[in-house]
């Protein structure tokens, strides 16, 4: 078991669930998740704990989420209501996982790094790394810590 | 507190005379990066009692020539870790300097580095200042960013 893999999987579902009313179901650790160019919006923690958190959908699944949360008809959203949707989920999933970790921690604005874009932590190891299903499309969410070597 | 420029060139001079030995200056021409250039970003957060992130962005053939000379290798020996890791140790650096000056307590983010042609982007927040700079012959720009209030 990851390092808070239930509790991860746990909020996602919640957040998915509440926010967008949107299902979503574990994939196994040996599903290969498709090459495509990914959107990338991350949250940092620090304080007693340090790392970030940083989700990666495939832009059809940005373009869903992104039209549910603003009820925008298909097609029609912006790339600002794209980096909008997809921060506020990456918001709400880290102010969660924030709650577990050694106290006092504080969560940053979120980061996105658009398709073809790279995002780094250097200095982090990642220790979890889950994947899901939503809409028939995968998405994956990783932790990274802080990495004291 | 003011809108950092001051403050954004002396502690970068200082920075980058200190660790690379080389000498940077403020330019009027803002770094405005041309459509399809890969630009290395690095960005901190601040978080506390003020909150708001500190970025710096770079053409990749400038981040790389500092990455070689942060680790005592040739460009062909840099390897893109390598200069994600100087730029995000820049960015650290910077970020730490400027957390000086801000109402305690502030906590500073690990750095997170990103590849874009798009620039940094970052929702819920607003630009305080940005100041481009000339290294040789590029330019980068740093910039403080403010959290909007909810």
């Amino acid at each position: 078991m990851q390092f808070l893999e239930k509790e991860i999987q746990k909020y996602t579902h919640l957040v998915c669930s509440i926010l967008l009313d949107f299902e979503i179901s574990p994939l196994p650790d040996s599903y290969e998740m498709p090459s495509a160019k990914m959107f990338l919006g991350s949250v940092q923690i620090t304080g007693e704990w340090n790392g970030a958190i940083m989700l990666s959908l495939p832009s059809t699944l940005v373009n869903t989420l992104t039209e549910k949360m603003f009820s925008l008809e298909s097609g029609k959203a912006s790339i600002e209501e794209k980096k909008d949707a997809i921060g506020e989920m990456v918001n709400m999933i880290g102010g969660n996982i924030k709650a577990l970790l050694p106290q006092p921690c504080a969560l940053s604005a979120p980061l996105m790094a658009l398709e073809g874009d790279t995002l780094h932590f250097p200095s982090t190891k990642m220790v979890t790394h889950c994947k899901f299903e939503c809409a028939g499309k995968p998405f994956a969410l990783s932790l990274y810590e802080q990495d004291p070597s | 507190m003011g809108d950092f420029e001051t403050e954004i060139c002396q502690y970068t001079e200082s920075i980058w005379k200190s660790i690379l030995d080389l000498d940077v200056h403020k330019t009027v021409d803002e770094y405005c990066p041309i459509g399809g250039e890969n630009i290395l970003a690095g960005c901190v957060h601040i978080s506390g009692e003020w909150e708001g992130a500190v970025s710096i962005d770079c053409p990749m053939d400038l981040a790389k020539k500092v990455a070689s000379i942060m680790f005592n290798m040739t460009d062909e020996e840099v390897t893109p870790d390598l200069i994600q890791d100087a730029l995000g140790e820049l960015t650290n650096m910077t970020g730490g300097n400027i957390k000086s000056l801000l109402p305690e307590p502030c906590f500073l983010s690990l750095p997170a580095v990103t590849m874009t042609q798009h620039g940094l982007r970052i929702p819920g927040s607003e630009l305080v200042k940005s100041v481009t700079f000339q290294c040789w012959g590029y330019k980068f720009k740093v910039s403080v960013l403010k959290k909007l209030k909810n």
